[in-house]
């Protein structure tokens, strides 16, 4: 219990310390997974809608690739995303390896099976009846569209806060794709690992304690926003 | 009055012999040294845009030289060889020009070769007075002893003061990764100490097959030796013989005690070495419970799971991050139990990248860290901090492969 109490005063003499390479890791590290997941919701929603409304044939094979990708290994993504981007690899012209955007695009990867999971759930529990009087009513496709998202806002939100989480706690993608290169694209998460392997576990834990810190204030925020978007209901 | 006869005729033919004489010796050499090839001119924009970023390098020769190439080249200062950055075509009027735009800041010559004759203009300097905004970057793929150990820390930003026009994005993952950045072509330039890899990359080949990009040139930067690490109380009495064959006697002691080794089994430069003396034993570790093959430690984390009390064990680390550990404080429980037998000899090379992205860069890096005032700067390394022992030895120099 010492070590957990020892760990937070860590976390507080790291962030108050004068250190700016640490600000600098906080900052990327929301950049990099913010736009991530910004990303993956503008991608991710539209297309879980469409799953979710959907009735075809293989919808139920979609569905199962969907969830199948949710809980790929972040490592096995990384390491994809690595061999695409390296320079003996298809993408490397872009020159997106060791780079925060070619992290964003190894995040967004793993956080869009999320959204459109999720999504796709939440969208396919309305029921059926709300599209039919919506169409009734002459709404057009868009309409309808931002009718159902409303309604199950409550679960399109939860994918987000889900997506999120895991990204940000992810380490195998950002350290095979970004490599961990001080001030360029070290995270949170990589700077763990670099301080467990260097032996430095007292600065590790601090980091740990910064790291769930501040996914917990992220996710304070998005629940807030989410109860003031479901309190309509009640 | 008698006419003083002061040669006369004669004197002045004499004379003329004499000063045409005078004017033949000088001139010879003078022609016979003066190569006679054509040659262009050379103007650039410079002088009149003093703060561009891109310059109009142009020329003119006779017109009968119309249709002919010109090689447009250009030089750091401090950089050996000249780079080709165009090749024109004399037009009809006997000019060419080219627009040209540095992909570095600073200061470099530029000079345009005749190419039938191979003849050059003059060298013009070009000074870029603000760099482009986004600086050459290169990747330097390192050991992780460089790091661990704080040297980094030094020579990065040395570097950086050295060679401003560049970033530095050093990323240190182990001589094996490093070595395999290098044959994917990610990595601009390395800096390893795994010998018997390094070789097989100048070769063209990494972890057992041929890769797509090789090592363009190997050189020696510094020196230290790895250390074989145990419990103090030694519980497979190791023997700290630093004759040749010492450390062989230390890992068959151990062997033959079954007691515990960490090995970091991730290919790095220590993996590397530690394997090397176990084949010489004919690998008695092999599948035996007591090896203990981690890949996923890091030297400083192998060397705290050694020191620590529920999974104490033996295990070879290089000096540097063994100097680093102690003053850590996080291996108080080990002690050095072997050391100084030849084969723990621990050469650090810096290998470039054949075809790197950067190749000015990893030139511009490799030629730097030889250079007198990086080895001070590794010399003086750990001198203060460690007084009487050697974290890093400088040793710049060639490395025949």
């Amino acid at each position: 219990m010492e070590v957990y109490a020892t760990a937070i005063v860590d976390a507080f003499h790291l962030l108050t310390s004068a250190d700016a390479t640490v600000w600098e890791v906080i900052r990327l590290s929301l950049i990099v997974s913010g736009s991530a997941i910004v990303v993956a919701t503008i991608v991710g929603v539209p297309l879980g809608y469409l799953l979710g409304i959907s009735r075809f044939a293989g919808r139920g094979v979609i569905v199962l690739l969907v969830n199948t990708a949710m809980g790929f290994p972040p490592v096995v993504i990384g390491l994809f995303v690595y061999l695409a981007l390296s320079r003996s690899g298809p993408l490397g012209g872009l020159e997106w390896l060791f780079t925060p955007q070619g992290m964003i695009v190894a995040q967004v990867i793993l956080a869009a099976p999320l959204v459109v999971g999720v999504t796709a759930a939440a969208v396919a529990s309305v029921p059926a009846e709300l599209r039919i009087q919506l169409r009734a009513l002459g709404a057009s496709r868009w309409q309808e569209g931002r009718a159902v998202l409303m309604e199950a806002r409550g679960g399109v939100l939860v994918s987000i806060i889900a997506g999120f989480g895991a990204i940000i706690s992810e380490v195998g993608a950002v350290s095979i794709v970004g490599g961990g290169i001080e001030h360029y694209t070290d995270v949170m998460t990589t700077a763990i690992m670099a301080d467990v392997r260097r032996g430095e576990l007292s600065k590790a834990m601090a980091w740990a304690m910064v790291l769930m810190g501040i996914a917990l204030l992220v996710n304070v925020a998005l629940t807030a926003i989410q109860n003031t978007a479901l309190s309509y209901e009640r | 009055m008698r006419q003083v006869r002061h040669g006369g005729a004669a004197g002045r033919i004499a004379l003329g012999v004499f000063a045409a004489a005078m004017v033949l010796m000088l001139a010879l050499p003078m022609m016979a040294l003066a190569d006679l090839a054509p040659r262009t001119s050379l103007l650039t924009s410079a002088r009149y845009m003093s703060n561009a970023r891109s310059f109009i390098i142009s020329g003119k020769m006779a017109t009968k030289f119309k249709g002919k190439q010109i090689a447009v080249e250009i030089r750091k200062p401090g950089r050996t060889y000249w780079d080709q950055v165009a090749l024109l075509t004399i037009n009809k009027s006997g000019r060419w020009s080219v627009h040209y735009t540095p992909k570095l800041g600073g200061k470099f010559f530029i000079r345009a070769r005749y190419m039938p004759r191979k003849s050059l203009s003059r060298t013009a300097v070009l000074t870029v007075k603000r760099g482009p905004s986004t600086k050459m970057q290169i990747l330097l793929a390192s050991t992780t002893s460089t790091r661990d150990s704080g040297l980094f820390e030094r020579i990065g930003p040395a570097f950086l003061a050295a060679c401003p026009e560049y970033t530095l994005k050093a990323t240190f993952v182990g001589s094996g990764a490093a070595i395999a950045l290098g044959g994917t072509g990610d990595a601009d330039v390395l800096l390893t100490h795994s010998p018997a890899a390094e070789v097989d990359f100048m070769n063209g080949i990494v972890a057992g097959k041929a890769s797509a990009f090789r090592g363009l040139t190997r050189n020696k930067v510094m020196y230290n030796d790895f250390v074989l690490v145990g419990p103090v109380a030694n519980p497979a009495g190791v023997v700290d013989n630093s004759a040749s064959g010492g450390a062989q006697a230390a890992f068959q002691s151990i062997a033959t005690a079954g007691s515990t080794f960490w090995s970091r089994n991730d290919a790095s430069g220590t993996n590397a070495k530690e394997k090397e003396i176990w084949k010489l034993l004919g690998n008695p570790q092999i599948g035996q419970s007591w090896y203990k093959a981690s890949g996923t430690m890091g030297m400083a984390q192998a060397l705290a799971t050694a020191n620590d009390a529920g999974t104490s064990g033996y295990t070879l680390a290089d000096r540097a991050t063994w100097l680093n550990a102690t003053s850590l404080g996080i291996v108080k429980n080990l002690k050095i139990v072997n050391a100084g037998d030849p084969i723990l000899f621990n050469q650090y090379a810096v290998i470039e990248v054949k075809g790197a992205r950067n190749k000015e860069g990893a030139q511009d890096f490799s030629n730097w860290i030889r250079s007198p005032q990086a080895q001070a700067l590794i010399k003086t390394y750990g001198e203060y901090t460690y007084p009487g022992q050697i974290m890093f030895e400088p040793n710049a120099g060639p490395y025949p492969w």
